[in-house]
């Protein structure tokens, strides 16, 4: 019932053929070329959220400077992220403790109390807490602490730097302005890789 | 659309276009292979690495860092370190393709062909055999089956959710059988909705155009207790009928309800269980023509076919230790379609369980067990007739996975094994080996064979379904009665078998290039053939009024292999401006023994060629201009010329909670058709121009 033309599709299948071949020998060529000598670092498996944003607090930390509380000597005192509420970050943050952040051994502490926030350096305020961010962001407004968070539209609601999952990798917000009321002063270096900047 | 197919159709009898795109393709390639001066940033697909290791890394490289897919292996790993073609259609690429359905977004994928029938049916497969019953495409939502086994298709009509709370669609082209069992032969699709934790939050989404007669959704979801998250939906869309090739307004309209429900726990720090459940109704408008024994021996119905769908799914996942976790799963699934010829109640029950562990360093092996009970009632028509009409089928299930690392970490083997037990079949085994090589953080190269399955469907087994009549005293009958063509069950069908090849290549050739090839070679055996044996007419005077029947029985007599190249590549030239090329190639070839009048030439119904080239903008003031330009190839087979086609989103953020989008569709076409269905005689309609305006709302 349905008719084909035969002809049509052998002169191409010819052709292609051809072709195919050329195209194997030419990636095979570019895959031998573009390859470096050396082996280096190669990777593995099972990336979760919580332990790319742990590494990213850190990071932050270094990019970020504390005027009062550093100017005074603290170095033997150790740098305190805190979290608050629930969240899976807390595990992997505490894998982390004892590391050093600008000379300071890192402690993780867990915060029952938003009153505890002021004992911290970083505070990370969990999505199990997001009814009450206003309150929270309050009690906390212009003590030299900074805000991380993954809550939707955390700088908008005054967080310091705020989470965003973009097409399969995170990315992140600050809130300058109001971290510049805390006094905490943001490296230009962290301010160029923020997705979105507000002032 | 005529101006379109005759400028291609003439071009490419003076000039080969399909080797020039591929030699561009290659020129292209090579010369951004060899760039100079680009910076070598390291990307780090760092997976099962700790938390202490990652800080090790600056912001630049942890940004570069992908959230895993899980499809590939059943375990979270990023795309670089899977080692089968895999493709990850994100919400940003769903919301700024302006698709309103899923299968719509399905398009923007290499290696997947895509037709749309008409205004609620699509053909979709991957790597070839698409018809409205394409069956060697598993589709997963939140790891429940969308396949139905009565007609070994999914009905894309009634499978809808909430587009905004889609996370991602894994899409892995290749079998999939190891892992996921019979059926995933082509290619495997899940569907995987966004966990409650980030859905908080309202979101009414409302909106109008032109074939989009009117939708509308809402969502509201937020914490329950100190551990866990819920969220509530609901969707209404109502669509407008296409247009026959004439210009005659056709009848497949519809509208579509979706209610659903879902909430994730996490009762220890080790635990989280997720619950859904999901309603679903649709009233799909469709055109199929029947035969019939009396003048003038064949009807057009136009019907409104109702079908429902609910659904209820548990998971309960457990880290064990830092290198082994379990996940148990349960669904319910209770479907009822009809179609003018066919209907069909079935419920599915399916438990699932699987474990991962490692025994030895350097090995990581996962297992499972699977048990499905299905059963269903059928209504047959007058047109399809059923001996059984109802029936209860059990499949047992296994699988076995171990990952080895070799080489210290830069190459890893994986294989795997999938069992079966279903018992009108038999005992399966579905195998596969998949090597991957990472010689550095940029490059990734892999390669695989595997052995996949497809079982032969209730329908090809049990169902007769008559096709057309030819009337007495027109040739080719010369008898005085007329001559139903029917095909015959045939409950001894063997399953068809698969042995693929493939081969794929990825380069993330800077910060804002990258590149990904696959190319595959697939030996078909045991393919679905049917034979029209003339000498096999026998008389039936039940149905009245008496007739003859030229039976065309089913059989496994036709093989064949088909092999192609799918290519995907991301570019983003300046900050605000990303662009994603897409070209795949595909050859059939399907032959039957012995050769005779033969419904299989149907298989050959893909596109030689398909072209996608998506372009995002972000532009000032919130604006965002989305372009889509997408060429697919004849599909002579069919009667369906080549076509291009563009599809444009305007965005607009005036404030961050609120977006208004315009989007259009087939711009530069008043129709086009796109698929000419003939196995369940559906009447075929043409994709129109289309034009609609939405606004979406978060509080």
């Amino acid at each position: 019932m349905i008719i084909h033309n035969q002809n049509k599709y052998y002169k191409v299948f010819t052709a292609n053929k051809v072709t195919k071949y050329i195209l194997w020998v030419i990636l095979i060529l570019m895959i031998s070329v573009s390859i470096p000598s050396s082996l280096t670092y190669a990777s593995e498996s099972l990336n979760t959220e919580s332990k790319l944003k742990a590494a990213f607090i850190y990071n932050f930390a270094k990019f970020v400077d504390w005027p009062a509380t550093e100017s005074k000597d603290t170095s033997s005192q150790p740098f305190v992220i805190g979290v608050l509420g629930r969240d899976p970050i807390i595990e992997k943050l505490l894998t982390i403790e004892g590391k050093l952040i600008k000379g300071r051994k890192l402690s993780v502490r867990t915060l029952s109390d938003i009153k505890e926030i002021n004992d911290c350096q970083v505070v990370f305020i969990s999505t199990s807490e997001k009814n009450n961010l206003i309150g929270i962001l309050n009690a906390i407004k212009n003590k030299e602490v900074l805000t991380v968070s993954d809550i939707k539209n955390f700088v908008d609601e005054g967080g310091n730097i705020g989470f965003v999952r973009v097409e399969n990798k995170i990315r992140f917000d600050i809130n300058l302005k109001t971290a510049e009321k805390s006094n905490l002063k943001i490296r230009s270096d962290l301010l160029s890789l923020a997705r979105r900047i507000i002032n | 659309m005529q101006n379109n197919s005759l400028i291609i159709n003439n071009i490419s009898k003076y000039v080969n276009i399909s080797l020039i795109i591929k030699l561009i393709g290659v020129l292209l390639f090579i010369s951004l292979t060899f760039l100079p001066g680009v910076a070598w940033v390291s990307i780090c697909n760092a997976e099962s690495i700790s938390t202490a290791d990652l800080t090790e890394l600056s912001i630049r490289e942890l940004m570069e860092i992908e959230i895993e897919i899980t499809t590939a292996s059943r375990k979270s790993q990023t795309i670089a370190n899977t080692a089968a073609a895999a493709f990850v259609i994100t919400q940003e690429d769903i919301r700024r393709s302006g698709v309103t359905s899923i299968p719509e977004a399905l398009r923007m994928v290499p290696g997947l062909q895509v037709a749309r029938i008409d205004a609620n049916k699509w053909a979709i497969s991957s790597r070839g055999f698409n018809s409205r019953v394409s069956n060697k495409l598993l589709v997963l939502m939140d790891g429940r089956t969308l396949y139905s086994p009565l007609y070994t298709t999914v009905f894309w009509d009634i499978q809808d959710t909430l587009l905004e709370d889609i996370d991602r669609i894994e899409v892995i082209r290749g079998p999939g059988a190891a892992l996921w069992g019979a059926n995933a032969v082509n290619g495997v699709i899940n569907i995987i909705t966004k966990n409650t934790k980030d859905t908080t939050g309202g979101l009414i989404s409302v909106g109008a155009g032109k074939e989009e007669r009117g939708f509308g959704s809402f969502r509201f979801g937020d914490t329950l207790g100190k551990n866990a998250y819920y969220r509530i939906f609901g969707k209404y869309a109502d669509r407008d009928e296409s247009k026959y090739s004439s210009g005659h307004d056709a009848a497949d309209d519809w509208d579509i309800y979706t209610l659903g429900f879902r909430t994730d726990w996490n009762p220890t720090e080790t635990d989280s269980v997720m619950f859904q459940a999901n309603n679903s109704s649709a009233d799909s408008g469709a055109a199929t023509t029947v035969p019939s024994l009396t003048p003038p021996y064949s009807t057009a119905l136009v019907e409104d076919n109702n079908n429902e769908g609910i659904n209820f799914l548990t998971r309960w996942q457990r880290i064990l230790s830092n290198t082994s976790d379990m996940i148990l799963q349960l669904y319910y699934d209770r479907t009822k379609q009809s179609l003018s010829i066919i209907g069909e109640t079935r419920n599915t029950y399916d438990l699932d369980f699987q474990h991962r562990f490692s025994p030895l360093k350097d090995h990581e092996i996962i297992w499972g067990l699977g048990y499905r009970l299905t059963n269903d009632k059928i209504k047959p028509s007058y047109s399809v007739h059923i001996d059984q009409k109802s029936r209860t089928d059990d499949l047992f299930s296994a699988f076995v996975q171990d990952d080895i690392k070799i080489f210290e970490d830069s190459m890893r083997l994986t294989i795997g094994a999938k069992f079966e037990y279903k018992d009108y079949i038999g005992f399966e085994f579905q195998p596969n080996i998949r090597a991957l090589w990472t010689p550095d953080k940029q490059n990734s190269i892999w390669a695989a064979f595997s052995r996949a399955v497809r079982t032969p469907s209730r329908g090809e087994r049990n169902a007769r379904v008559d096709f057309f009549v030819l009337p007495p005293g027109i040739p080719p009958n010369s008898s005085g009665l007329p001559i139903l063509i029917s095909n015959i069950p045939n409950d001894k069908l063997k399953p068809e078998i698969l042995y693929a090849y493939e081969i794929g290549y990825r380069n993330q050739i800077s910060d804002s290039i990258s590149m990904d090839i696959t190319a595959f070679y697939n030996i078909y055996n045991d393919l679905r053939s049917t034979d029209a044996d003339y000498t096999a007419v026998f008389f039936e005077s039940d149905p009245l009024p008496p007739h003859l029947v030229a039976p065309i029985s089913l059989g496994n007599d036709a093989h064949g292999h088909t092999y192609g190249i799918e290519v995907y590549g991301e570019w983003q030239p300046i900050a605000w401006w990303k662009i994603k090329p897409a070209y795949s190639f595909l050859h059939i070839n399907i032959t039957k023994s012995p050769s005779n009048f033969s419904i299989e030439s149907l298989d050959k119904a893909a596109p030689r060629h398909q072209i996608s080239l998506r372009s995002n903008m972000d532009l000032p003031m919130n604006l965002e201009l989305d372009l889509w330009l997408r060429y697919i190839d004849d599909l002579p087979v069919i009667n369906i010329d080549g076509y291009c086609m563009m599809d444009a989103r305007l965005g607009w953020k005036p404030t961050q909670n609120l977006e208004l989008s315009l989007a259009g569709q087939n711009i530069f076409d008043n129709q086009h058709k796109e698929f000419n269905d003939s196995v369940l005689n559906l009447v075929s309609t043409e994709v129109e121009r289309t034009i609609y305006f939405k606004v979406t709302w978060h509080f």
